[in-house]
């Protein structure tokens, strides 16, 4: 056996988490909001309310229309990452290369010590009854390679192992549907249902040039996956290319005070951990969803890659200033940063002493939140909350 | 169930068995609740303490989420879950 990757996943794992932590919500309808706000959007539901017409991404008074009995619980982030992380470490019995995907769900390169397929799966059982001790049912896909080990874990029942022996790919990836494959979007499903290419041989029997045609740079992306040809390894640590920080505003507003004060907010919290992980920024994005569900997207490139909070603020400043056209009130905010580079300190042969101020500040900052926690202290302006 | 979040100090008496931490009684707002079984215990780390989070359930059929700050022991009740 050339490789051996697991991909180990627990589906739902902020329900599994309050079922968990709540054990008489067991079969009852369940979502999940950021905030205990009517205009929330649903963040995670359980069976139970998926069955009743509640969706991913629905309006919380949508959902309690549509499901009278529902309860709503707030995203509690500690704790679900507390339970990923317990996950992570019960995987480490098999092997060191761990690579978190996303809360709750991990790859596993196993091919070191698994010399063949029986003894790789004796492995995986071994990871399935460790986090079945910890009250979480996982799944668990296993091949040769991450593409087909997390579409052969999205196939295995709850609390069971889904293996695909090495060079039985295509025979276990053909029938199913093409929406599996990551290369797949909304938008390139939904052409290929219009195609009638449904299924993942479907797209396996178009050549790389016809996907091409089809789908431009996706296309060839598509016919890789298509065929299950994934060469990527699994990195336990990998750098961190692009983070969001959101916040639903309560009630909607258009009062640009407010919102700069909400966007700055967002703005400390990412200059915090951009300089917690010794990194700089060199693109952001502002999105703002208006309360017609309408979005507006700004994107700046920072011409001098920083971390300061000051820097990093009147970045957030400008693409305000040029995402806000429209009268609408604002709903929703969200600051990606979607590029970084390592942070290295470029000495002066000047004297800055403004500079080194600032640093000092922006330290102290950390210090303090980093002992009592990032709402314990911030900037006045960022405190305009009515 | 209808959960609120309270975030408030309270008066809990904690048994050490072998390997666990137990809450046997709570007192909030002048009112005691006996607790009857523990659902779940974790730890989270909020800046550089430990604090360990208990959930539990109390006779009076109230679910209660208590978060037991391990610097200096002091607990607080972070949530309850009433049956509506």
């Amino acid at each position: 056996m050339d490789r051996a990757i697991s991909y180990i996943a627990a589906p739902g794992l902020p329900i599994q988490m309050e079922v968990l932590r709540w054990p008489r919500l067991k079969g009852r309808p369940l979502v999940i909001v950021p905030q205990l706000k009517e205009r929330a959007l649903i963040r995670a539901a359980s069976q139970e309310a998926l069955a009743a017409g509640i969706q991913k991404g629905m309006l919380l008074s949508h959902a309690q229309k549509l499901c009278r009995n529902v309860t709503v619980l707030p995203f509690d982030d500690g704790y679900y990452r507390a339970g990923s992380e317990s996950i992570a470490r019960a995987t480490g019995i098999i092997s060191p290369i761990v690579e978190p995907v996303h809360l709750g769900s991990v790859f596993v390169d196993i091919s070191h010590v698994a010399q063949n397929v029986a003894y790789a799966r004796e492995r995986c059982e071994c990871v399935l009854r460790q986090i079945r001790t910890l009250g979480i049912t996982p799944k668990i896909g296993l091949a040769s390679n991450k593409l087909v080990s997390r579409i052969a874990a999205a196939a295995a029942p709850a609390s069971d192992i889904h293996v695909v022996d090495p060079g039985h790919e295509k025979t276990f990836l053909y029938p199913r549907l093409a929406r599996y494959l990551p290369a797949v979007d909304a938008d390139i499903w939904r052409r290929l249902e219009l195609m009638g290419l449904k299924r993942i041989g479907n797209l396996a029997a178009l050549s790389a040039g016809e996907l091409s045609i089809l789908f431009g740079r996706a296309g060839a992306r598509l016919f890789e996956q298509a065929n299950g040809v994934d060469f990527e390894p699994v990195i336990s640590a990998r750098p961190q290319t692009g983070k969001a920080y959101g916040r639903v505003l309560t009630p909607d507003t258009n009062d640009v005070e407010v919102l700069l004060s909400h966007a700055l907010r967002l703005a400390e919290q990412a200059s915090m951990e951009l300089r917690a992980g010794r990194l700089n920024a060199t693109r952001l994005v502002l999105t703002l969803e208006y309360a017609d569900y309408k979005k507006t997207t700004t994107a700046l490139r920072v011409s001098q890659p920083s971390c300061e909070e000051q820097k990093i603020k009147a970045a957030v400043r400008t693409l305000l200033e040029r995402g806000l056209k429209r009268r609408v009130s604002v709903r929703i905010l969200t600051l990606q940063i979607t590029g970084t580079i390592p942070h290295v300190r470029q000495l002066s042969l000047f004297d800055q002493p403004l500079l080194e101020k600032r640093r000092q500040i922006d330290h102290a900052l950390d210090l303090v939140r980093q002992k009592f926690g990032s709402a314990k202290i911030g900037y006045a302006q960022t405190v305009c909350d009515s | 169930m209808t959960f609120e979040t309270i975030n408030e100090p309270v008066s809990v008496i904690l048994l050490l068995e072998h390997n666990n931490t137990r809450p046997y009684r709570i007192k909030w707002r002048n009112q005691r609740y006996q607790v009857k079984s523990v659902s779940h215990t974790w730890r989270e780390r909020i800046g550089s303490n430990h604090e360990l989070h208990i959930a539990c359930e109390t006779t009076t059929a109230t679910s209660m989420h208590l978060a037991i700050d391990l610097s200096d022991l002091s607990c607080r009740l972070v949530s309850t879950g009433v049956e509506s």
